[in-house]
């Protein structure tokens, strides 16, 4: 009896040795900001449309290794970073928005989904520059296109077909058409446009004709700067002074700069065309409140 | 028409009018079918039949059981990384996609709702006394998955007395594999009970699936076990009961390492348990089956973009849960007519969790599956010559509380973020009915005309996952309808000179509301492809088979077979302009041409077989665009008798190292050499 008792003792004993496991550590990571010049690491104060750069550094506090970094500018995220490593150093860069206050959050996790967290309250400062309207892919139809209006009031976004915008003429900036001289072209009811549109409800027809003016040929700006524009610095930086009624030949990736009737100047960008004049054009762009 | 039936019988039959009568081919031709649920003589059945015994299971060069189903007529295996390939793919006349064949397992349908599939590995090859193929759309006797045909899977009793078994095995990429099987069988008089166990471990380092140039690749490692046992007590030769318990687990390299200690994996643990109560009363048969099966399975992945930037982690976890329940009973009336009629239940339950590391994306899903059938089948034979078959089934499948929860989605997952989606529940009905005549010219040669049906509900998984796949990202299709196959089918069987055995068989089927993988977004510079399964239209698939064995000396064998089948799209429900491109494109994963030959010779110490593959080329793609090159393989199998019980047995798989590339674009494992000792007690 005694025999058996050490046996199941040694036996337990065992069993005990072979099933102990590492015991897994359950601890936060660490997260921080570099403090380096150059860098935003605190609550601070900057001009709408600036841009800033803050640098993580985290690491997996001997736990399970880093993950996933994400950082989020008023709950929106700007960056969903995917990594399996013990530490991490990473630069973001950022642009203030309009809004009084952006909130940045900066979220570290591990792959236990435990996570280390850092706010910044970035506040805007006063700045030379207004603020500005941004609207992106409005899709403007050509004159025969039946389903897609051609005339765009640039202060919504919103797009008339010919008769409606016959009975909101004092909203339309921009039409669109195409044919074989200009090719694809943006114009306004006081472009002059004759032959184009047809019927009663043809601009040629209309008591109010506003007239856009555009740049003579597109200006010459990066897709990120364009991006980024969060004020009227990129617009005030492309004013003319010799604008046409009509900017012709409208390829994809071209911007363009323009002035509306109210005074108001802004930048269009192509983001896609077809050539027909049942086709559609895609544009996104950003004008002075 | 007379005319032109009675000239394609002559056609089919011309050869073998000069025929002698047959002894040594004949004992096939009276084993039973069981998978016809009748208990239908092989001979007699009005459809392409096919059986593999255990004598060659055990010669063929086989590394897992599905291998040997790549020597029929029509049957397609895709086990393009051997023995470490996750799963085999098994696919029949040219329908794509492992639902479309329905397994049984004892009689027991196997295919998991969730899937539509079945695990190959949950067999071993030692246990199994012969595999019963049943080619065409057969739901009028089990139901959903029987699209393209039935293989039925049957394992052997021991025999009387108490056996041991064991063998140890060595092989390439440092393969060590172990298999005992031990039995005691106490029946006598036809009263008593058996048991047998039947135990088995291969663990193996793998080889690389990726080219050389890949920085990411890692071995397919594999390490798998799995137990078998089996109980039988006989009350009487007309009543007992059978019971079947099978585990599984495995533990898989998927050939991708970029952080993780071992890279990513695969693990499934399966649990089967099986049931069967057989009983004569007044010479009706009765039969009441019972199957559960649980799976538990996890996927752990690790991927990175072709620019080293954009690192992805994540798991997936499933467990799935099928358990039905089948009773029939099979009333001859005299030697000529008998019924048979009975009732299924079946029920599928999914749960799965998709969790991102690298991101913050966390999804579950799950959903039910339950089905209900109703069947009567009889089969008439009359002037000793012509055998009338006729059956029919209704099904009522139903689908229930699917769902979809996702939290914290980003663009990694293209779900929307806080999803809360409660599908809407789907009824089906499904009635299907096969008639069939078989017409037996003389002993040696006979011909069948068939007219079945096939139907089939929507997998699970298509319905309710959303998730990552290899290729890209799968999007669930909660309003997925049952697909349906209509298939008709001429065939003959003669037997030429008591040695050559010849069948053909031409069939045409189609599919309609065809369930098709189709490309919902192609693959771009900045976005992940998107799938989804859809209800497409109308498929045609012509096929013509031919089937030889010859026996050349009284142990020496020749196998040959050729089978092509035709699958195109011929119709289109969408009228999308992306979807109206597939009609006349060709089913993707399916062959055109595949082609067996095989010799087997068997004496008292030596027996060895000699077995060649061609599979012809195929689509990777469901636009046609990537095709898959042919290959040919050949296989070997020696076994030697050393000394009383003990055998030595060498298997060498694709002997002139073919590296052949599956459709996911990864290489096969090339040769592959198996040493193994034996000893039978």
């Amino acid at each position: 009896m005694k025999k058996n008792l050490y046996l199941l003792l040694v036996v337990v004993a065992l069993l005990c040795t072979f099933s102990c496991k590492e015991e897994k550590i359950l601890v936060n990571p660490h997260l921080t900001l570099s403090e380096e010049t150059g860098y935003v690491f605190s609550d601070t104060a900057i001009a709408s449309g600036v841009s800033f750069k803050i640098k993580v550094i985290c690491n997996s506090n001997n736990g399970s290794n880093l993950t996933n970094l994400e950082v989020k500018q008023n709950n929106t995220i700007i960056l969903n970073y995917g990594l399996n490593a013990p530490s991490l150093e990473k630069e973001v860069t950022l642009t203030k928005t309009s809004n009084e206050i952006d909130t940045i959050d900066i979220i570290i996790r591990n792959y236990d989904g435990l996570s280390a967290t850092k706010s910044l309250r970035i506040t805007k400062t006063s700045s030379p520059y207004n603020d500005i309207i941004i609207v992106d892919n409005i899709t403007i139809g050509a004159q025969n296109n039946t389903t897609i209006g051609s005339f765009l009031d640039v202060e919504t976004g919103i797009v008339y077909t010919q008769d409606s915008a016959f009975n909101h003429q004092s909203l339309i900036d921009i039409l669109y058409y195409y044919n074989s001289t200009d090719l694809n072209c943006f114009s306004s009811a006081g472009g002059n446009i004759a032959g184009i549109f047809t019927g009663p409800t043809s601009p040629e027809n209309w008591t109010t004709k506003n007239t856009t003016y555009f740049s003579r040929n597109p200006i010459n700006i990066t897709n990120d700067e364009f991006v980024n524009c969060q004020n009227d610095s990129l617009i005030i930086a492309h004013i003319f002074s010799d604008g046409g009624r009509k900017a012709k030949s409208l390829k994809a990736n071209q911007f363009w700069a323009f002035q509306t009737q109210s005074g108001k100047y802004g930048i269009l960008k192509i983001n896609a065309v077809s050539d027909e004049n049942s086709g559609t054009i895609n544009i996104s762009y950003k004008i002075q409140k | 028409m007379k005319r032109v039936f009675c000239l394609i019988i002559i056609c089919f039959t011309h050869k073998c009018i000069i025929a002698q009568d047959t002894t040594k081919l004949i004992s096939l031709k009276e084993i039973t079918i069981t998978a016809s649920r009748i208990n239908s003589k092989y001979y007699e059945m009005p459809s392409s039949v096919a059986v593999v015994d255990s004598s060659y299971l055990t010669q063929f060069p086989q590394s897992n059981i599905d291998n040997v189903l790549q020597t029929i007529a029509g049957v397609y295996v895709n086990r393009s990384s051997g023995i470490f390939s996750k799963n085999a793919t098994t696919t029949m006349r040219g329908f794509s996609g492992s639902n479309r064949v329905l397994v049984l397992y004892n009689d027991l349908p196997l295919n998991q709702f969730t899937g539509g599939g079945i695990n190959w590995h949950l067999f071993n090859v030692t246990s199994v006394d012969k595999i019963e193929i049943i080619k065409g759309a057969n739901s009028s006797l089990f139901g959903n998955n029987a699209i393209s045909g039935i293989i039925n899977i049957k394992t052997q009793d021991p025999t009387e007395g108490f056996h041991f078994n064991t063998s140890m095995s060595y092989a390439s990429f440092n393969t060590f594999a172990l298999k005992n099987t031990i039995s005691y069988n106490n029946i006598k008089n036809d009263k008593g009970y058996y048991v047998v166990a039947n135990l088995f471990y291969r663990k193996g380092d793998g080889y690389y699936i990726q080219n050389e140039t890949d920085t990411t690749r890692e071995k397919l490692f594999l390490n798998e076990r799995g137990v078998e046992i089996k109980y039988k007590y006989q009350f009487n030769s007309k009543n007992s009961i059978l019971l079947n318990y099978n585990y599984y687990s495995d533990f898989r390299g998927d050939g991708i390492k970029i952080y993780e200690p071992i890279g990513g994996y695969y693990k499934d643990l399966s649990n089967l348990f099986t049931a069967t109560y057989e009983k004569e009363i007044n010479k009706v048969h009765i039969s009441i089956k019972g199957m559960f099966h649980h799976d538990l399975y996890k996927q752990h992945t690790e991927k990175i973009n072709k620019t080293g930037d954009k690192y992805k982690l994540y798991d997936v976890w499933e467990t799935t849960y099928d358990y039905m329940f089948l009773a029939n009973a099979i009333k001859p009336f005299n030697d000529k007519f008998k019924i048979n009629f009975g009732a299924d239940f079946k029920s599928g339950k999914l749960n799965g969790i998709d969790k991102y590391y690298t991101s913050t994306d966390y999804i579950e899903r799950g959903g039910n599956l339950f089905n209900l059938g109703l069947f009567a089948q009889a089969e008439y034979k009359t002037l000793n010559k012509l055998i009338f078959s006729a059956s029919f089934r209704f099904d009522k499948t139903c689908f229930y509380e699917g769902y979809l929860f996702a939290k914290g989605t980003t663009s990694e997952t293209n779900i929307p973020n806080n999803s809360h989606e409660l599908y809407k529940n789907s009824n089906w009905n499904g009635f299907s009915p096969k008639i069939g005549v078989k017409y037996l010219i003389n002993r040696n040669i006979s011909t069948f005309v068939s007219v079945s049906t096939g139907f089939t509900p929507p997998k699970l998984d298509d319905m309710v996952s959303s998730r990552k796949i290899n290729k890209g990202f799968k999007i669930a299709n909660p309003y997925l309808k049952p697909e349906n196959v209509i298939n008709y089918e001429l065939g003959s069987s003669q037997i030429l000179f008591d040695k050559l055995q010849l069948d053909h068989s031409l069939s045409f089927s189609q599919g309609r509301d065809f369930q098709y993988f189709i490309t919902i977004q192609p693959e771009t510079a900045f976005e992940t492809a998107i799938y989804q399964r859809k209800n497409i239209g109308k498929v045609n698939i012509f096929g013509y088979e031919i089937t030889a064995k010859y026996n050349v000396l009284r142990n020496l064998f020749i196998y040959a077979n050729y089978a092509y089948f035709n699958p195109i799209i011929t119709e289109i429900a969408s009228q999308t302009d992306n979807d109206k491109i597939l009609v006349g494109k060709k089913l993707n994963e399916t062959p055109f041409h595949q082609a067996f030959a095989g010799v087997s010779y068997k004496s008292d110490k030596f027996s060895v077989f000699l077995a060649s593959n061609f599979i012809g080329e195929q689509w990777a793609d469901e636009l046609n665009t990537l095709k898959l090159e042919k290959y040919f393989t050949v296989d070997t199998k020696l076994q030697y008798k050393i000394y009383k019980g003990f055998y030595l047995n060498l298997l060498i798989q694709n002997v002139f190292n073919k590296l052949y590339i599956d459709k996911k674009g990864g290489l096969c494992p090339g040769r592959f050499i198996q040493a193994e000792i034996e000893y039978r007690f």
